[in-house]
C-alpha cells in the first residue's frame, strides 16, 4: 500500500520532477508513476499543474514567458511527459538534515550486511554525504553502530547482486536437513532474523528459508534464472506457508510492543488504562502463540485457547528447567 | 491546513491545493534575487494572490505564509529574510528569498551509479516506523539525482525503521535543539521516573536505539534506552545550547566500550537460532568445556544493558542458558517466571467465567 503524500511531499515531488525530465526528456506517465511510486493519476494531476506554474513577472502577474511548459499534445494523445520549458528551479532539490542523517544511518547499517568491496562504498558513500554540506549543515540526529552480522547475510547480498544460484543445507522446522540449491528472489529482516525468499530447484517451487537454519552456504557459478525482486509481494509472516486452517487466538498486547508483532497480523481493539489492548490473530502452527512471546516477551499474554496458552507455559518451564538449581 | 485559512478574516478558502500554492511559493522566491516582501508575494503568489485583497491586511492569508514557510523548512528548503535597512523589526517590510544554491545539491555532489544503489537501498529500509516521510522524499530526490540500478532488483530489503513511539518527536527535538521532557521506566522501579534533557543523538548499538542527551537536573551525559521512555515526549520552548553537542561523540565511545567489558557467558545449543544470532556478536566461540554438553557451545559477549539483553535472551527460550554473570542469570529467570506466572491457569486476563 502506498502512503498518502501530503503537501511537503507532493511539493518534493514536482522539485524532483524537474531535474529527472530534463535528464531524461518525454517520460511515460506509468513509467514516472512507479519511478516515483506514486499513483498515475496523482502523477498526471501534479504534471499538468506543473504545465501552468512559474513566477509571476514584474508586473505581478504571470506571463507567458515566465512559466513551465510542457508538451500538452504529447501528455493527452500519449501520456508522455515532455517538459519544454523550465524556470527558477533546474537540480535535484538538496537533502534536509533528517533526510541526510536517515541516508547516513541507512548506509552505516547496511556495512554490516554488504560483501568487503561494497561496504567500503558504503562508507565513502556516507564520508561524501556528510561531507558536503560543510559546516552550514547541523550535526546528525542519528547514528548507528552497525550490529555484527551473520556472515551468511553478506554472501547471500554479494550472490544476488552476482545474479547467482545459492547451496546450502537446510533444517526445517521440524528438524529434518536437507541439500538445497535456490534461486535467491529476496532477502529480508523480520523481527531481527533474516529470511530468504528463494525458488528452490528441488522442490520446483518459492519456498521462505531461514538463515540462521542454513548450514554449508556457498554461492555457485551457475547464473540464476529468475530476477531477484525486493518488491514486498509475498507476506514473510509465520502464515505464509501452506498448512492447516489457522485458530483464532485471543491475546493482550502491551501498546509499546505492537510494531514488534507487526507480522502477525493483530487485529487491536483499544488501549485500556493499563497500556494493554486487547487482541485477536490468527495462530497458524502450535508454535504461533510461544512465537508472539518471543517477538515481545514481557508485552504479550496469550488469552486462549487453553492450548496456545499451555505452550507458552511449557516453553518458559523448559526454559526454566535450565536453572533449577536456583529455584527455592 | 487549506480549511484553516477560511477561519477569521475574510479570506475566503482557496481552491488551489496546497502543494500548487507551496511550489508557486519556492518559485517566486528563488526567482527574485533581492527578495520579496509579504505583500508582494500575497498579492501575486499563484494560491494565494485569488484571496488577497488589495489595501486589506488578511491574518488568515498571513498565517498561512508562516505555515508555508515552516513546512519548506521542514523539508530542508531554507528561506532567507532580510530585514529593511529603514525600519528592522518590521515584518511588512522584511523581504525573502530562497538561495538556488541553498535549494539545490552542490554541483559537485554526484553520484556514481553503484553509489546512488546503496543510498536508495538506506533510503528504503527506513519504509516503516520512524523517518518514512523523510525516506520517501530522500527516494524521490535520490530518482532525480540520476541513473541507477532499480534498487528492486538488489532483492535486499532491510528494516531500519525505530519502532519506538518516542523517536520522531526526539528527532525534531535534537534537530531543532530544544529541551524535551519524558517518563523513563527502569526495569526495578515501580514507577517512571520524569527527565528533562537536552537530546543530542539518536545512537543505535548492541541492537538497540539509544538517546544520547544531558541531563540538565543532574547536569551530566545519560544514554537512555528509547524502549524504557513511556508516555511520549513533550518538547519545551527551551533551546539547549549547542555546545553540548561536542560531547556525543566521546559518549558513543564510552558506550561501545561499556559494551566491550560488561561481558556475559552463554551455553546455546548447537545448530539452534539462538546460536546463529548471538554467535557473529560474539567475542570468542567454543565448543562446551563440560563432558555431556557436547550438544552445546559457549559464547561470550559484551553487552550494553544487562535487562535489555535478558529480554532478548529470553526470547530464545531453552536454546540459551546464562553461565554469568549472575545478574544476567537472574535477570533471565525473572523474564522466563514472568512469562510462566502470566500464562498460569486459568487465564487471568480471560472475561469468560466458568468454562475454563
Amino acid at each position: 500500500m502506498r502512503s498518502q503524500l501530503q503537501t511537503p511531499d507532493r511539493v518534493v515531488l514536482l522539485l524532483a520532477l524537474v531535474p529527472y525530465l530534463r535528464e531524461h526528456g518525454p517520460t511515460p506517465v506509468n513509467e514516472l508513476a512507479e519511478t516515483f511510486d506514486v499513483e498515475p493519476a496523482l502523477l498526471r494531476k501534479l504534471v499538468r499543474f506543473l504545465g501552468t506554474a512559474g513566477v509571476p513577472g514584474e508586473t505581478q502577474s504571470y506571463q507567458h514567458e515566465d512559466l513551465f511548459d510542457i508538451d500538452w499534445t504529447a501528455l493527452e494523445d500519449e501520456d508522455l511527459v515532455s517538459l519544454t520549458h523550465v524556470v527558477a528551479v533546474d537540480d535535484t532539490p538538496r537533502f534536509s538534515a533528517a533526510e541526510r542523517a536517515a541516508l547516513i544511518a541507512g548506509l552505516q547499517m547496511l556495512t554490516g550486511m554488504l560483501p568487503t568491496e561494497e561496504r567500503e562504498r558504503a562508507e565513502r558513500t556516507a564520508a561524501k554525504l556528510a561531507g558536503a554540506f560543510g559546516d552550514t549543515a547541523p550535526p546528525s540526529a542519528l547514528s548507528v553502530t552497525a550490529d555484527p552480522q551473520d556472515a551468511r547475510v553478506p554472501l547471500l547480498v554479494g550472490a544476488i547482486g552476482n545474479g547467482h544460484r545459492v547451496a546450502f543445507a537446510y533444517r526445517d522446522a521440524r528438524g529434518s536437513e536437507s541439500a538445497r540449491s535456490v534461486e535467491p528472489l529476496q532477502l529480508r529482516q523480520s523481527s531481527g532474523a533474516w529470511y530468504l525468499r528463494a525458488f528452490c530447484l528441488e522442490r520446483g517451487e518459492e519456498r521462505t528459508f531461514r538463515i540462521d537454519r542454513m548450514r554449508d552456504l556457498r554461492e555457485l557459478d551457475e547464473a540464476a534464472a529468475r530476477p531477484a525482486s525486493a518488491a514486498p509481494a509475498t507476506r514473510f509472516s509465520a502464515g505464509a506457508a501452506s498448512g492447516p486452517a489457522a485458530q483464532r487466538g485471543r491475546i493482550r498486547v502491551r501498546l509499546d510492543a505492537a510494531p514488534r508483532l507487526a507480522d502477525f497480523g493483530l487485529e487491536t481493539g483499544p488501549v485500556g488504562r493499563d497500556g494493554w489492548a486487547d487482541a485477536t490473530v490468527d495462530l497458524w502452527y502450535p508454535g504461533t502463540a510461544v512465537a508472539l512471546v518471543q517477538a515481545a516477551p514481557g508485552a504479550v499474554e496469550i488469552v486462549s485457547p487453553e492450548s496456545a496458552r499451555a505452550a507458552v507455559r511449557a516453553w518458559a518451564e523448559q526454559a526454566l528447567g535450565l536453572y533449577d538449581d536456583e529455584r527455592d | 491546513m487549506v480549511a484553516a485559512a477560511s477561519q477569521g478574516s475574510g479570506a475566503p478558502r482557496s481552491s488551489v491545493p496546497g502543494e500548487q500554492r507551496v511550489f508557486s511559493l519556492v518559485l517566486a522566491l528563488v526567482a527574485s534575487p533581492q527578495g520579496a516582501t509579504k505583500r508582494e508575494l500575497l498579492s501575486s503568489v499563484y494560491g494565494y494572490a485569488d484571496r488577497y485583497q488589495h489595501g486589506e491586511r488578511s491574518d488568515a492569508l498571513e498565517r498561512q505564509f508562516e505555515r508555508d514557510k515552516d513546512q519548506l523548512r521542514a523539508i530542508g528548503i531554507p528561506i532567507d529574510t532580510i530585514d529593511s535597512p529603514e525600519e528592522p523589526g518590521n515584518t511588512q517590510l522584511t523581504r525573502y528569498r530562497i538561495s538556488k544554491e541553498l535549494l539545490q545539491v552542490p554541483r559537485d555532489l554526484r553520484f556514481s551509479e553503484r553509489e546512488l544503489t546503496l543510498l536508495r537501498l538506506a533510503a528504503m529500509a527506513w519504509r516503516e516506523g520512524s523517518l518514512t516521510a523523510e525516506s520517501r522524499r530522500a527516494a524521490m530526490k535520490l530518482e532525480s539525482l540520476g541513473a541507477g540500478l532499480d534498487v528492486q532488483h538488489l532483492g535486499v530489503s532491510l528494516r531500519l525503521g525505530i519502532p519506538e513511539p518516542a523517536a520522531p518527536a526526539l528527532q525534531s527535538a535534537i534537530d531543532a535543539g530544544r529541551v524535551v521532557r519524558f517518563d523513563y521506566q527502569l526495569p526495578h522501579r515501580d514507577a517512571p521516573l520524569g527527565r528533562r534533557v537536552a537530546p543530542l543523538r539518536l545512537h543505535r548499538a548492541d541492537g538497540r536505539w539509544h538517546l544520547i542527551a544531558h541531563d540538565l537536573d543532574r547536569d551530566d551525559e545519560r544514554v537512555f534506552l528509547l524502549s524504557r521512555i513511556v508516555g511520549g515526549v513533550r518538547t519545551e520552548r527551551e533551546v539547549f545550547d549547542p555546545m553540548l553537542r561536542h560531547r556525543v561523540d566521546g559518549e558513543i565511545e564510552e558506550l561501545l566500550r561499556l559494551e566491550r567489558v560488561q561481558r556475559a557467558t552463554l551455553e546455546v545449543r548447537r545448530g539452534s537460532v539462538a546460536e546463529a544470532r548471538l554467535s557473529p556478536r560474539a567475542a570468542s566461540h567454543e565448543d562446551a568445556a563440560e563432558p555431556g554438553c557436547e550438544a552445546t557451545a559457549r559464547l561470550e559477549l559484551g553487552t550494553l544493558d544487562y535487562r535489555a539483553f535478558a529480554e532478548e535472551l529470553a526470547a530464545f527460550g531453552a536454546d540459551v542458558a546464562v553461565v554469568e554473570p549472575p545478574q544476567l542469570r537472574s535477570a533471565v529467570i525473572a523474564e522466563l517466571r514472568g512469562i510462566a506466572g502470566r500464562h498460569a491457569v486459568p487465564a487471568a486476563g480471560s472475561a469468560e467465567g466458568g468454562t475454563a
